[in-house]
């Protein structure tokens, strides 16, 4: 699945769109991108190490741009159930930055910061309230702190609004992202940091996924272009 | 298989489907004769000129779909008896400062905007609401199966 991913990756870039342009997107660029992600999610699991008591790690970020119709794929599928706790950016950044995590996961994070086990939820709904609120808490810390360490390192104004959770289809939840990211152009930029405790066996991604004006500004406040 | 932004056609046996559409909607136009149907997977109302997208039209519901009835018409549906069967357009993240909240609903509105310009009579439709959607689109019995995360499976 990873070979198809890259080839359709690599099309990208060689096409012929604003952003596709390889000069636009080269290795150089997607590196720094890496790093920046790497030091956003850096902060991101102390953060979230603080709220678990106990460290949590993050995998190697992947920054990639991609066909608006592959980052679906690329995250498990239109079809996968995913709980998605996101937060709409605007500021110098537009886009989203959420948070995507199997249904039992998003259980298990809450159970672990509460101490106590999950309330009964009311029909219809997958979380009770103080539960979500909980979720929706710890998202907000996590993700805040990855975002204040892109603000500093940028020195871009990054202004999230309040988080808002979701039980849906990874298709469903991610088009909200790429109809913003997809009003200018047919590929989208992300960055995804999958962030995970073993120990207390707890695994999500973040995902950030700004928009195409965002992707340039992003790396002017780099000294990219 | 379609995709976000993708157009496809199919005939029986051949099934068409879309997974996970959030404040997408699926379109398909068909011919209930012939059973020559094709699937727009549209993920937002209009094409704005001025956005040079104009490489990819099938990414909006105007001009998707009048690319979708030239294709199916070149597939061999008959130009009169098309018919339209739609679902999707959901507001997933509930939020009132998200600027996606609407995206849906605008979608929704376009699809049957421009379906109705091109007199194209709509069978069935499932619309709105708030919880993602699968589609798959049967040419064969010309019947659309919709599953739902939240209130199960229905058909159109």
């Amino acid at each position: 699945m990873y070979g198809t991913n890259n080839d359709r990756c690599d099309e990208a870039v060689r096409g012929d769109g604003q952003l596709e342009k390889s000069e636009e997107f080269d290795a150089a660029k997607q590196d720094i991108l890496r790093e920046i992600a790497n030091i956003g999610a850096g902060h991101a699991s102390s953060a979230l190490s603080m709220l678990l008591e106990s460290p949590v790690k993050q995998d190697v970020p992947e920054v990639k741009l991609v066909p608006l119709d592959a980052l679906t794929e690329m995250l498990g599928g239109a079809e996968r159930v995913v709980v998605s706790v996101a937060m709409q950016l605007s500021g110098s950044i537009e886009g989203y930055l959420m948070a995507v995590l199997d249904l039992d996961q998003a259980g298990h994070i809450v159970e672990l910061i509460r101490s106590q086990p999950l309330e009964p939820a009311a029909d219809g709904v997958f979380f009770s309230p103080m539960d979500e609120s909980a979720l929706k808490e710890a998202i907000n810390i996590t993700g805040g702190s990855y975002l204040t360490a892109i603000s500093q390192m940028t020195g871009l104004e990054l202004v999230p609004t309040a988080p808002f959770a979701t039980l849906d289809m990874l298709g469903a939840v991610l088009s909200i992202a790429l109809v913003q990211a997809g009003l200018e152009g047919d590929s989208v930029l992300y960055f995804k940091s999958g962030l995970f405790n073993r120990e207390k066996n707890v695994s999500g991604d973040l995902l950030l996924i700004p928009d195409q004006k965002s992707y340039r500004t992003l790396l002017q406040s780099l000294g990219c272009i | 298989m379609v995709n976000i932004a993708q157009l496809r056609i199919a005939k029986p046996p051949d099934v068409l489907c879309a997974l996970g559409l959030g404040s997408c909607v699926g379109v398909v136009l068909y011919d209930p004769q012939n059973h020559v149907s094709g699937m727009l997977h549209v993920l937002l109302p209009v094409s704005r000129e001025s956005e040079g997208s104009k490489q990819n039209p099938t990414k909006y519901a105007n001009p998707g779909l009048l690319a979708l009835r030239d294709e199916v018409i070149k597939a061999g549906a008959q130009k009169s008896r098309l018919r339209a069967k739609l679902a999707g357009g959901a507001a997933v993240l509930i939020s009132t400062s998200a600027s996606g909240l609407t995206v849906g609903k605008q979608n929704c509105e376009e699809c049957l905007s421009v379906l109705a310009e091109m007199k194209i009579p709509v069978e069935g439709q499932d619309l709105g609401g708030n919880s993602g959607r699968t589609v798959y689109y049967d040419p064969e019995k010309n019947l659309m199966k919709i599953k739902k995360l939240v209130g199960g499976e229905s058909q159109l």
